[in-house]
């Protein structure tokens, strides 16, 4: 039980960290957080369409909102010429109200709630199981690996692409590359993972997963190779971190985790900060 | 009015970006200040104008301190520097010129009025008064700030590249509204990049990279040998 | 419909309040549209929970007068919090206000959560600062809500010039001796109060939108900063009242995202036939030419 939740949480907190580094290098992080927010609408029309049951159909219908909310983003921001982070709120804004007001009207059609979109139910994902040959495993677990996969996959295969078109996406557009194509495959990728994390974490707690590892990672590292070797490590320190923290004090185990690194940034801040201290005042 | 800087420093973060400069611009001079990037033109305009703090050293205006005559100076920022798409109107930014003059109630008076469209008029800019800016051309925006300056009604005058991507027609118009002012007695610093027109546009000038290089009539301080000192501090230094 | 809406007491106080407090947060919402700050209203509005959780914890009361700075203080805080990272490292804007508001969230969810799972029992009604119950305003809350809507109100008719000057070109407001850096702050803390009071009825992650929302489809219809405001109001108190309209009609419904989506439905409708930029209007305009 218990480690299938630290399992469960591992794997909603890696691949968000490894796609939080790249949202931040690209300043792209608010977009990250409007896709989040979005995806829900999505989710709900997936459950209704298909059987609440199916998780990998709720994954594609939801996961193509996610590349819709991007393409709003992106036509509010050039064709409507709204400024970006205006074009961000009111696009996520619209969306989540959107999302919320489905779930009220088809209450008594989908197993919903206001409370699973805000935080996750990750206390619950063991009691979901299913069988696969003679292994138990919680229903939640299968999506989670599948997107695990397809993210690192992709990231480590088109490693060069991804480094390339975020250091220096004029030069990458001048070599021949489809810089916009990166994008939205980065884009498609944050949307999957959000919603294979919607059931455990909410809609609203993945940009902690997603920006706080990252972050952290960022401040201690010159490379991007380490950086993201290093937000892994964040992530995983942050999960363990943060389900001390809710056994201790029998709180949200998704909402600790974030707190977990929220504190993990804090402390590296902290060194980092005195640390240039120290350097400036050696001078 | 005279203007008189001594030993003003400016720190960006660790970053020195003007060294110990003094100069005096006297009364009725029209100066450009030259130099090559990053030598901390606009940033020895922001500290002279209390924009950005000053690490040492004094600004004098007539002897007094800045906030004693603050009225009777006008900028003219960078174009790039504000967002054309702000929902105001032409005569909208002019006005903004008066906002020292007013009272308490800071509320427009019929005067203000009268003196925001002739200012627009001394830019040419008069029929289109009540367009939104962004509507305008780059050389129309740039002097829409020009009568905003001159709607303050000010005595000195400090000017971040008014010349910078404009029309030939708005560039020929700005030097005509300068020599005037210089005409009427009033100060005028331009920081200035085109080195083929100094001679004809500027009485004096300040050759600047970080430190003053030379300060002085156009004539006699605009020579090869200085301007080859100004561009190339930097392998001189090494 | 509308006349019984009106008849009922307790709906009359939960429109009026509802369009005073929306009003106040479109005022200040033009201006942090203009400064381009918009998505730092989020943050605040989403580390005010952890506010109203400390204060609840400490009183044990669900008092306004108790919640309300609590939930200023944090609101403030987070501000402070992405002012100091900006400067003290080598973190981006987006970054940093990703993770304040973040942080700050997990830390309202997870006090949010310990008092449900200790609390006596007088803790009900506490989530619904999340997605916001308009019907839950009391009457006894009333004046105060007023109050400080109407400061808001009151100070940015009153602060108008400097702001404006501030928004449109900040170091000419420095050089005509304008204390640039007061007024922000004077701004920040009013935007802080209208979000604070605001969250009520739209609750904190959609609070957002009555602040960047109206400013945007306002911004379609005036070139002049004066109309702009005017109908940024206009377009907030049409969407809470069509909000409660709806949520009166069917009870199920929630208030706070119906205000959501009917503000948002007047952008989009202003993004195409708003007069001043929008896009047919634009095209019209190109033709002429």
């Amino acid at each position: 039980m218990k480690y299938e939740i630290i399992l469960t949480a591992i794997l909603v907190a890696l691949p968000c960290s490894m796609l939080g580094c790249f949202l931040i290098l690209r300043k792209m992080v608010m977009l990250g957080d409007a896709i989040s927010h979005a995806v829900l609408p999505g989710i709900v029309i997936a459950y209704l369409v298909f059987d609440s049951r199916d998780p990998w159909m709720m994954l594609w219908g939801a996961g193509c909102t996610g590349v819709l909310t991007t393409l709003c983003i992106e036509i509010l921001h050039k064709r409507f010429n709204v400024q970006e982070d205006a074009a961000i709120g009111v696009v996520f804004t619209f969306l989540f109200a959107l999302g919320v007001i489905l779930i009220s009207v088809f209450a008594h059609n989908i197993d919903l709630d206001q409370d699973c979109v805000l935080y996750g139910e990750i206390v619950y994902v063991p009691l979901h199981r299913m069988d696969i040959g003679v292994l138990s495993v919680p229903v939640a677990l299968p999506p989670l690996i599948l997107v695990n996969a397809i993210v690192f996959f992709i990231l480590i295969v088109f490693y060069p692409y991804f480094k390339l078109s975020t250091f220096d996406s004029a030069f990458a557009a001048g070599v021949g590359m489809s810089v916009g194509l990166w994008n939205y495959v980065l884009m498609s990728l944050v949307s999957f993972t959000t919603v294979a994390a919607f059931e455990s974490v909410g809609a609203i707690l993945v940009i902690a997963f997603l920006v706080v590892p990252a972050a952290s990672a960022y401040l201690w590292s010159k490379q991007l190779k380490t950086m993201c070797l290093l937000s892994l490590g964040f992530a995983i320190a942050s999960v363990c971190i943060g389900y001390m923290i809710a056994q201790q004090w029998d709180v949200s185990i998704s909402a600790s985790i974030a707190m977990g690194s929220g504190i993990l940034f804090g402390i590296s801040f902290v060194i980092h900060t005195s640390g240039k201290v120290i350097v400036r005042n050696k001078q | 009015m005279q203007l008189d800087v001594s030993h003003i420093s400016i720190q960006y973060q660790d970053n020195v970006v003007v060294d110990d400069v003094s100069f005096q611009l006297a009364p009725a001079s029209l100066a450009a200040i030259v130099g090559p990037n990053g030598a901390g033109k606009s940033s020895l305009l922001k500290g002279i104008l209390g924009i950005h703090p000053l690490k040492k050293g004094n600004v004098y205006f007539n002897g007094q301190t800045l906030s004693s005559v603050r009225p009777h100076i006008a900028y003219v920022p960078q174009r790039e520097s504000v967002d054309w798409d702000f929902p105001a109107t032409v005569l909208d930014v002019v006005l903004m010129g008066r906002y020292p003059h007013l009272n308490w109630w800071k509320r427009y008076r019929s005067i203000d009025f009268n003196i925001a469209r002739k200012s627009l008029e001394q830019v040419n800019l008069i029929d289109l008064a009540d367009r939104q800016i962004a509507q305008l051309s780059g050389g129309q925006q740039q002097r829409v700030f020009l009568a905003r300056a001159l709607a303050q009604e000010a005595s000195i005058y400090f000017m971040d590249e008014p010349f910078a991507g404009v029309d030939a027609a708005t560039e020929k118009n700005i030097v005509s509204v300068l020599k005037e002012l210089q005409a009427g007695g009033k100060s005028i610093m331009v920081v200035h990049h085109d080195l083929q027109t100094i001679r004809s546009y500027f009485s004096s000038i300040l050759l600047l990279n970080k430190k003053v290089i030379a300060f002085g009539p156009t004539d006699e301080v605009f020579t090869p040998e200085r301007i080859q000192q100004t561009y190339q501090r930097e392998s001189l230094l090494l | 419909m509308v006349e019984s809406l009106w008849a009922d007491a307790n709906a009359r106080t939960v429109i009026v309040c509802t369009l005073l407090l929306n009003s106040a947060a479109a005022l200040i919402g033009c201006f942090t549209y203009l400064q381009k700050k918009s998505l730092t209203g989020d943050a605040v509005s989403h580390s005010i929970l952890p506010g109203i959780a400390i204060a609840f914890l400490f009183s044990g009361v669900k008092d306004l007068w108790v919640i309300l700075p609590g939930a200023f203080l944090t609101g403030g805080l987070s501000l402070l919090s992405i002012e100091y990272i900006l400067r003290h490292s080598k973190l981006k804007q987006d970054t940093a206000i990703a993770l304040v508001l973040s942080v700050f969230f997990a830390v309202g969810v997870v006090l949010l959560s310990y008092i449900q799972h200790h609390g006596n029992g007088n803790q009900s009604g506490l989530d619904s600062f999340l997605l916001g119950k308009a019907a839950a305003l009391l009457s006894a809350d009333i004046p105060l809500y007023f109050s400080v809507a109407f400061v808001v109100v009151f100070s940015v008719l009153l602060f108008y010039r400097p702001f404006m000057l501030i928004s449109f070109d900040r170091s000419f407001a420095l050089s005509i001796g304008i204390a640039a850096h007061r007024w922000q702050q004077v701004m920040v803390v009013l935007s802080v109060l209208a979000i604070v009071i605001g969250i009520q009825a739209v609750g904190v992650v959609l609070m957002s939108a009555m602040l960047i929302t109206p400013a945007v489809a306002a911004r379609y219809w005036s070139h002049r900063l004066p109309v702009v405001l005017l109908l940024a109001v206009l377009f907030n108190m049409i969407a809470s009242v069509m909000g409660i309209i709806i949520s009166y009609k069917y009870p199920s419904m929630p208030t706070g995202p119906w205000i959501v989506v009917c503000i948002s439905s007047i952008a989009v409708l202003s993004f195409f036939i708003g007069n001043a930029k929008g896009i047919l209007r634009r095209s019209s305009l190109t033709v002429q030419k």
